[in-house]
């Protein structure tokens, strides 16, 4: 009688913990077929919104991400390797590079350069982060985005003896901006 | 049922945050602007509603031994969908609350309040201890965020107010930045819950005087 | 993106000390709080949290790679379950620390009371977990990040034990009394800590 009693509390458990899993699966998929849509639609809509910040121009940008090796580059101030994401080829003005620079305080950094025909930057885009709020997170305000207009050459922090003042409290950050913008300007000199 | 005593309970008396002393790795991490504490305070009032209501109402047939188990899938289904919909309409929040919307589901309030309140109460009333500790847990979120923020970065309102940047009423270079910082939390939650001590020890102290 | 030995121990170091999961990423408060009037009680948490933070990367690793990730049929993934699937895991992988704990070890399961099944809401593992699928992480990184995390977890803990062994004599106004000044002591460290910021060795 126990021993019944046993079994079927046993099977009690197993049942109602089953399928509480199965109907959560089955809502949750559901949603998720509902919010696929949208969360794509978001992260294009970024992107396109950070092409045209980094380099306006007329028409579409044509992804050529193919063009490009697919090395990540290793960038002469720092050493660091920085993976590049895309390529996309701005008509006839220049390219704009995403690539992961990796030494953000919080992680990596999705960021975009663009780099025109004489190899001067047209500007920069912060796509997805994860430094701190207040001090790293700095490092996606226009204001201190526009230093990196119209410069060539090689790129860095005026502490390490270049051009561009580091955000106050945010040199690591910087610093990854930097990265990802020599980056860039390699990626686009070996495209030509 | 008691309304009025549930609602005093939520936001003060027992407030998860301030008096229960549960919920802390969010309340330290994410009040660096209004934005992110009304945000997080929103969600985990109704994920926190909805919990309550799906284990008050499946409370009878949930066998004692993996109730916990249970609860934690109920639990989690509902931070999923609150993350979900957040990445599809509310990007904004999602990605400056990050990696803590997820972590919702180990709030020690809502697991909390499930084995302590939900699991024995109905429907109706657990529903409503949902809203009022949740909106404790917004109150006390609130209260970090607008400190930290203002001592931090001068501002008020962040993320939400003048186009996202908040109303500047400390002049910029005036501002202590490490209130932004880990080390501010903790200082910050610090003062506050000692305040709330004090508050909480006063009546006594006047009642024994009128003895 | 072969991880190196050099790799591995960078990401080890930066969950110790320069992104400490405690101090500087605020995960695992509650038992960080918790757990810390003893160093002794510290140290067996913080053991038994290095070995859950570990194990639950080393699990969830295969389980994420190869059922959630997965392209099907439709053209989706099951990522969606991530949050859902992880947290069952670390609950079930609790389930048996204590159970070993209880059989093995019955004076640290005394000890650590009803902090052991609290590992369970750890944001510090789930936060592992989690971090390790967002950043993409081999199974090599992230068992090395798991490991790294939980002692990062315990020196924290550790550290902060020590400190309120020795502020248990000393005085405080009442209001402070019990957490706020335990909060303002851990908000000191955190100071402390934030001293290895940038900090690169390999």
């Amino acid at each position: 009688m126990s021993e019944a009693k046993k079994q079927s509390s046993m099977a009690s458990l197993v049942i109602v913990l089953a399928v509480i899993c199965l109907v959560s699966a089955a809502i949750l998929g559901l949603i998720n077929q509902v919010t696929v849509g949208p969360i794509a639609a978001n992260t294009e809509k970024t992107v396109q919104e950070s092409l045209r910040t980094v380099m306006p121009i007329d028409g579409d940008y044509e992804d050529v991400t193919d063009q490009y090796s697919g090395d990540p580059v290793t960038v002469d101030v720092t050493g660091v390797s920085v993976p590049v994401k895309a390529v996309y080829k701005a008509a006839d003005e220049g390219y704009v590079v995403e690539t992961m620079s990796p030494n953000g305080f919080g992680g990596a950094l999705d960021m975009m350069a663009g780099v025109d025909n004489d190899g001067n930057v047209t500007g920069i885009a912060i796509i997805s982060h994860a430094e701190t709020s207040g001090l790293g997170s700095k490092s996606t305000d226009p204001e201190w985005q526009a230093q990196f207009k119209g410069v060539n050459g090689t790129i860095g922090v005026t502490k390490d003896g270049y051009q561009i003042n580091a955000i106050t409290g945010s040199t690591i950050t910087s610093r990854a901006v930097c990265d990802g913008v020599n980056a860039a300007i390699a990626v686009v000199e070996t495209l030509g | 049922m008691n309304v009025k005593k549930q609602f005093w309970d939520g936001l003060i008396t027992q407030n998860p945050v301030l008096v229960q002393l549960l919920g802390m790795c969010p309340t330290l991490a994410i009040t660096t602007s209004l934005f992110n504490g009304l945000g997080m305070g929103l969600s985990v009032l109704i994920i926190l509603t909805c919990a309550n209501v799906v284990i008050s109402a499946l409370r009878k047939i949930i066998p004692n031994k993996v109730r916990i188990a249970c609860y934690i899938v109920v639990i989690a289904s509902f931070v999923t969908m609150v993350d979900l919909l957040l990445k599809a309409f509310v990007p904004a929040l999602s990605k400056s609350l990050g990696l803590f919307i997820p972590l919702i589901v180990v709030n020690c309030i809502i697991l909390g309040r499930a084995e302590g309140f939900a699991s024995k109460n109905g429907i109706g009333a657990s529903a409503l201890d949902g809203i009022f500790q949740g909106f404790g847990n917004m109150v006390a979120l609130t209260i970090m965020c607008v400190i930290r923020e203002f001592l931090g970065a001068g501002t008020f309102g962040g993320g939400l107010l003048n186009g996202g940047k908040g109303i500047q009423i400390l002049p910029p270079d005036t501002v202590a930045l490490g209130m932004i910082l880990p080390v501010g939390g903790f200082l910050t939650l610090g003062v506050v819950i000692a305040a709330v001590q004090y508050f909480m020890n006063k009546p006594k102290k006047t009642k024994e005087v009128a003895k | 993106m072969p991880a190196s030995i050099a790799s591995l121990l960078s990401i080890a170091l930066g969950a110790v000390l320069v992104n400490n999961f405690v101090l500087s990423q605020f995960l695992g408060i509650c038992p960080f709080m918790g757990v810390s009037k003893k160093v002794d009680t510290a140290l067996g948490m913080g053991m038994a949290v290095i070995f859950v933070m570990g194990v639950a990367s080393a699990v969830n690793w295969p389980i994420n790679k190869f059922i959630l990730e997965r392209q099907y049929g439709g053209g989706g993934t099951l990522e969606f379950l991530q949050t859902v699937t992880f947290i069952l895991v670390i609950a079930s992988l609790v389930q048996f620390v204590e159970m070993f704990l209880q059989k093995s070890v019955p004076s640290l399961y005394e000890a650590l009371g009803v902090y052991l099944p609290l590992i369970t809401t750890n944001c510090a593992v789930l936060g592992v977990v989690l971090q390790n699928t967002q950043k993409g992480y081999t199974f090599a990184e992230s068992l090395t990040y798991g490991i790294g995390g939980g002692i990062g977890f315990l020196v924290a803990i550790v550290l902060f034990a020590s400190v309120r062994e020795r502020m248990e004599f000393g005085k405080c106004p009442k209001s402070f009394e019990g957490f706020p000044i335990a909060l303002v002591a851990a908000s000191l460290i955190a100071l402390a800590f934030m001293g290895f910021s940038g900090l690169k060795v390999w």
